[in-house]
């Protein structure tokens, strides 16, 4: 038994010694990338650090960090916002971000956007990556709520952090062996990388024309089934939260007109998942967005398409503000 | 629990430590450990329906008493009685909505309509598993092959036992119980056995079967646009899914009953290399159709009575075990298949050759004549795994007539190797498990290569398997369904 142990955790050791060097590879890439500020979402958290009196957030994916302008949201609501919309954003980051976020500022409202595919698979990696700059409270928690068999496992053979970068390898060489064009075409000329209260400041002149639209390969719709997405427990999680911690949660399902965010599908999907809670706001009635004059791309709407989203939010949220305010003075 | 997850992957050296270290005192305390870790295995899935596989147990462990009686009238009595409950139990979860709509239809026909009350309940998983369990428990006292279990845990464990619980081997009483019953010590061999098996049975499912899973779908879900060759590669990558799939599963059941010291029936013996439909079905889901060789076909009379009496058991045979697989018209008409593709032998009387020989068993490589029975036996396969796959009989039907057509409109298709060139990462994910079932298909599993290659071999399947496991998310086996 103890020579079948032993043997066990040699095999365990050459595994390790193969794989290990691969972390070295790859974590200066990283390194770099945090190194020089160049990682978007560090860059977004550290302004939202130094952020002087937020009360308000934006969560979600690169669906809102592009579609939502927190200067002019101000503006019409009077409130102070910060972007925290990051690429990819599964809801298990936007429930951490929340959790953070209402540690280090007076969060007020919170205005999360919804769409099926944060739901269906968290990769961790990206998530544990997005988390390493919150507190070590925060990434325990992550640690053991997102999945403890998956982290334990990371942990002890290193290799599977960086699954992300030795995908790309067979990708790469796919590719190659295929010598198909790439199917994503992103057209984005003149193209600013700043962050406007996270917001991304880009150029007007990023709009795609209709054609290079019209070629665009489109995903899938999304199955419509309340089971394929094992995330929902954290969309509970952040309703509860904010109920807890009394503060205003607005949920919304901003169009981005590609089948991977099927708007109709997805509006239904969730208003039918969010009949179990009375005092929610789910708003989706925003402005038709189909002119490809408003689009940078597929998936992300460019600065006219974002002025016109927030502006349709900025209005929605006034109204309910002073709905609430009445209903409050009316109980009074 | 799935067995290609990070938490089984957690739990079983757990369980293994305690069994070993803790539990190892006494026989007792180890079956009911591995009671209570079954239990905990199965309720991971979904603790409501823990209930209905307690109670199961607990109804077959009655029933062997009964059935165990000296008077027979009385024996036969309660056979039948666990047979009704057993199948009830199955009817009503799994048969009762199939029945009901086409009772549904049957009505309608007659131009009478009715709305029949349709159950809205989830299948529970491996109950088509464990009540054959409970089944053939019952028979075998009945038959006088088995005495009753005094012990409730040793019975609950032949039942439950975690490995094989949710999809298989179908264990028989004779073979499991006396293992559970007996004390068990640690033995080197079979522990290292147990993890090859283990590592083995995780490739196949992790990297090749779910790897072609992702193809099979967009090939199956899009069929009709789909060309003639794609359909055809389609179909072969589906055979090759559901048995990297299932026989994954089982090898992982295999392994993991090995580390606790019970050796499982083998389920699989590379069925692909078949000569022809019979042997395919003495190398496939073994233990399934030796379940239904021993309860159903010979006890209504086998080949003893004449040969339209076999060609009839023969068909009940195979309809059965199509519609145990699902409550579908083309689960029914893939065993229907099969059963065409078993007739001829069986009125040839060659349903009895390869019985004990494997293909090529004294060579390194086939000759012509096999190459040829092993392609038409897994080109008919093949065909039939179309009605597995496809999520109903029109679905079916119209994969099939897209290859003909669209062989009709371009015969020479074949002969464009564009056409297959598209799919190529099929065959990388293919080929390396047919040639490693060739290698092993002599000596199972034994790989006879020099120490520091195997080690290399291993620790290679190791990282591909966990890489791969990572990459994607967790994954059902098709035989949870079932």
């Amino acid at each position: 038994m103890r020579f079948f142990i032993f043997r066990l955790f040699k095999l365990y050791l050459i595994i390790l010694l193969l794989t290990y060097p691969f972390k070295f590879l790859i974590e200066k890439q990283e390194q770099a990338l945090i190194k020089y500020g160049n990682d978007k979402n560090f860059i977004k958290w550290s302004g939202f650090v130094n952020f002087d009196s937020c009360n308000t957030i934006f969560l979600g994916s690169s669906k809102i960090y592009c579609s939502t302008r927190p200067l002019l949201f101000d503006s019409i609501t009077g409130l102070k916002s910060y972007n925290l919309g990051t690429g990819s954003q599964s809801i298990v980051e936007s429930f951490y971000y929340l959790k953070q976020a209402s540690e280090i500022k007076n969060i007020k409202n919170v205005i999360l956007d919804l769409h099926l595919s944060s739901f269906q698979y968290v990769d961790l990696m990206h998530v544990r990556r997005n988390m390493q700059y919150l507190d070590k409270k925060i990434k325990r928690d992550l640690y053991i709520n997102s999945g403890l068999a998956k982290n334990l496992f990371c942990d002890l053979i290193p290799i599977l952090e960086y699954s992300k970068y030795l995908q790309k390898i067979p990708n790469s060489i796919m590719y190659f062996i295929n010598k198909e064009p790439n199917k994503k075409v992103h057209i984005a000329t003149n193209f600013q990388n700043t962050w406007e209260r996270g917001f991304q400041n880009a150029q007007i002149n990023d709009t795609m024309s209709s054609i290079e639209f019209k070629k665009q390969y489109f995903e899938k719709n999304l199955a419509n089934n309340a089971t394929s997405y094992p995330n929902m427990c954290f969309l509970d999680s952040i309703i509860s939260f904010c109920e807890v911690h009394k503060i205003q949660i607005t949920l919304t399902n901003i169009p981005s007109g590609s089948k991977v965010n099927d708007t109709k599908n997805c509006t239904l999907f969730f208003e039918g998942y969010l009949k179990k809670y009375k005092n929610i706001h789910f708003f989706y009635n925003f402005p038709k967005l189909e002119n490809t004059d408003v689009r940078s791309d597929e998936f992300h709407i460019n600065n006219i398409g974002a002025d016109k989203i927030t502006h349709s939010l900025g209005t929605h949220y006034t109204v309910i503000s002073s709905k609430s305010n009445q209903t409050h003075q009316d109980s009074n | 629990m799935l067995f290609n997850s990070f938490e089984f992957l957690l739990f079983l050296p757990i369980v293994f430590i305690l069994y070993w270290f803790v539990f190892n005192k006494k026989l007792s305390w180890q079956n009911g450990l591995v009671l209570v870790a079954s239990y905990f295995f199965y309720g991971w899935w979904s603790w409501k329906f823990m209930g209905l596989l307690m109670l199961s147990t607990a109804l077959d462990y009655a029933y062997g008493f009964w059935v165990a009686s000296p008077n027979r009238k009385k024996a036969k009595l309660f056979l039948w009685l666990s047979i009704i409950n057993n199948l009830g139990i199955l009817g009503v979860f799994k048969y009762y909505n199939f029945f009901a709509v086409q009772f549904q239809k049957g009505f309608d026909l007659l131009g009478l309509h009715t709305n029949p009350v349709l159950l809205q309940v989830a299948l529970p998983i491996g109950i088509s598993f464990y009540t054959f369990h409970g089944m053939s428990y019952v028979f075998d006292i009945y038959r006088g092959h088995q005495k009753p279990v005094r012990n409730f845990v040793d019975y609950a464990v032949f039942v439950s036992f975690f490995p094989l619980l949710v999809a298989g081997p179908i264990e028989r009483a004779s073979h499991l119980l006396p293992q559970v019953q007996k004390p068990r010590s640690f033995k080197y061999a079979q522990a290292v056995e147990g993890c090859r098996l283990i590592l083995w049975g995780m490739f196949k499912k992790v990297v090749i079967a779910d790897s072609l899973a992702g193809i099979v779908d967009s090939i199956f879900s899009n069929y009709h646009d789909q060309n003639g060759v794609t359909l055809i590669v389609g179909a072969i990558a589906f055979s090759f899914q559901i048995y990297g799939d299932f026989s994954g599963y089982s090898d992982i059941a295999l392994g993991t009953a090995k580390l606790f010291g019970f050796e499982l029936l083998s389920n699989f013996k590379f069925p692909y290399f078949s000569r022809d439909v019979a042997e395919f079905w003495r190398r496939w889901h073994i233990s399934l159709s030796s379940w239904f060789r021993d309860y159903l076909y010979i006890p209504i009379g086998g080949s003893k009575n004449g040969k339209y009496k076999a060609i009839r058991n023969t068909f009940i045979i195979f309809l059965v075990s199509g519609f145990w697989h699902g409550a579908s018209w083309n689960f029914i008409a893939w065993g229907f298949i099969h059963a065409c593709g078993f007739l001829p032998l069986l009125l040839l009387n060659r349903n009895r050759k390869h019985v004990t020989d494997v293909v090529a068993q004294d060579r390194k490589l086939p000759n012509l004549k096999e190459i040829w029975q092993m392609s038409t036996t897994f080109a008919f396969v093949t065909f039939a795994w179309i009605f597995f796959r496809a999520d109903g009989m029109h679905i079916a039907l119209g994969y099939i007539k897209q290859i003909g057509v669209s062989f009709y409109n371009n015969p020479t298709m074949i002969l464009h190797p564009c056409f297959l060139l598209k799919w190529k990462m099929a065959f990388v994910y293919i080929i390396p498990l047919v040639l490693g079932d060739w290698y092993l298909r002599r000596d199972e599993r034994k790989l006879t290569v020099i120490k520091k290659v195997k080690g290399l071999i291993y620790v290679l399947l190791i990282i591909l398997t966990i890489f791969f496991l990572f990459m994607r998310e967790e994954s059902t086996f098709i035989y949870f369904q079932f």
